[in-house]
């Protein structure tokens, strides 16, 4: 009768379903057996229930009280810090991706020629349009020449005044004659 | 949490943590210090109170977690280590008849430090440690289902591993009584 009971309740410890207080009679029953020396994989399994260990050292206890007279860890800023650190450094790939994804889809540079010789006439033709478009680029900017032009209209008018005022120096000269030979005259 | 609660609310749980590690470890040396470690780490997150909703638990775990990474880094396995070294029962205290016992107990826990998690875990915590279930459960955060599928599972890798290991030579099963 025992033996049965002894057998429906390992069937159960081994399925996993047993309570607390059938785990106990069942290691109560075994106990009873391994003393008698019957012995079997089920009652060494359940010798091995609080097993005696090896006491912890004499100062294992002070050690952990030790503990305690140690200085807490100061506030966590270094956490706060490595958070933002990692959520910047996210940001970072994110936005990386993003423009390197976007100039993967635009085009971005190729090498689609293979033959030297056509690559040469493609860059002539390249060149050609840049060239192109900065000679309409350029056109407008004409009329500021004639800025530089001014100068060089006006100098001629520097001679004439030149002229003008030996000219007028002359006269003065002659102003002078005129006087004289009036004193002359009344003498 | 001051020096005072965490001596009277979190110290006392030291003898139990050193019972656990010493389980998956197997030395008295290794196990004070698995332990001296999640006390420092549970002193110095004092100020998170979170920690101490359920202090047990988080204790438990990070032992076993703890204990884990040990065996991970010694790269040992625990049978090598019962042919040389065991220190499992306290040399001196056998009694007629404890030498066959005490012979299976290091098997036996041979047989379990070669197991995977959390198979390992929930052997040592519920069957040997005498966790309840729920404590192993919170312990392994997992349930109690859960955790009795595991347990059947790791119990019955156990029994047939013994059963292996004691029909060698003879030829038979040793059998239930």
């Amino acid at each position: 009768m025992e033996q049965e009971k002894i057998k429906t309740l390992l069937e159960k410890f081994y399925q996993g379903n047993t309570t607390e207080e059938e785990e106990e009679q069942l290691r109560e029953y075994l106990r009873d057996l391994s003393l008698t020396g019957s012995l079997s994989p089920d009652t060494d399994y359940m010798s091995l229930y609080r097993g005696s260990i090896p006491e912890p050292s004499d100062d294992f206890v002070a050690r952990l009280e030790n503990i305690t007279h140690t200085e807490a860890r100061p506030p966590v800023h270094g956490k706060v810090l490595y958070f933002a650190v990692r959520i910047a450094a996210a940001v970072v790939i994110v936005a990386g991706l993003y423009f390197f994804i976007d100039y993967l889809r635009s085009g971005g540079m190729k090498d689609t020629y293979s033959d030297p010789g056509l690559a040469m006439a493609e860059v002539k033709n390249i060149l050609t349009v840049v060239s192109h478009n900065m000679k309409a680029g350029t056109a407008p900017l004409g009329s500021i020449k004639t800025i530089n032009i001014a100068p060089e209209a006006i100098s001629p008018l520097g001679k004439i005044n030149n002229t003008l005022g030996k000219s007028l120096q002359n006269l003065r000269y002659l102003d002078n004659l005129t006087v004289n030979e009036k004193e002359i005259r009344n003498d | 949490m001051t020096p005072e609660e965490f001596r009277k609310l979190i110290l006392p749980e030291g003898r139990r943590l050193y019972a656990l590690a010493f389980r998956y470890l197997n030395s008295r040396e290794e196990a004070e210090d698995v332990v001296q470690e999640v006390m420092m780490k549970l002193w110095e997150d004092r100020n998170e109170s979170r920690r101490y909703e359920n202090s047990s638990a988080w204790c438990t775990a990070v032992t076993r977690n703890s204990c884990i990474d040990l065996l991970r880094r010694r790269r040992r396995v625990w049978h090598e280590e019962i042919n040389s070294t065991t220190v499992f029962f306290e040399p001196g205290t056998d009694e007629p008849g404890m030498s066959d016992s005490r012979e299976a107990a290091e098997l036996i826990n041979g047989i379990v430090s070669r197991m995977k998690e959390p198979y390992r875990s929930a052997v040592i915590m519920k069957d040997i440690e005498g966790y309840s279930y729920e404590e192993a459960a919170e312990a392994l955060q997992t349930n109690v289902n859960a955790l009795r599928t595991i347990l059947s599972r790791a119990r019955r890798s156990v029994r047939d591993e013994l059963k292996k290991i004691y029909s060698y030579g003879t030829g038979k099963d040793k059998d239930t009584a």
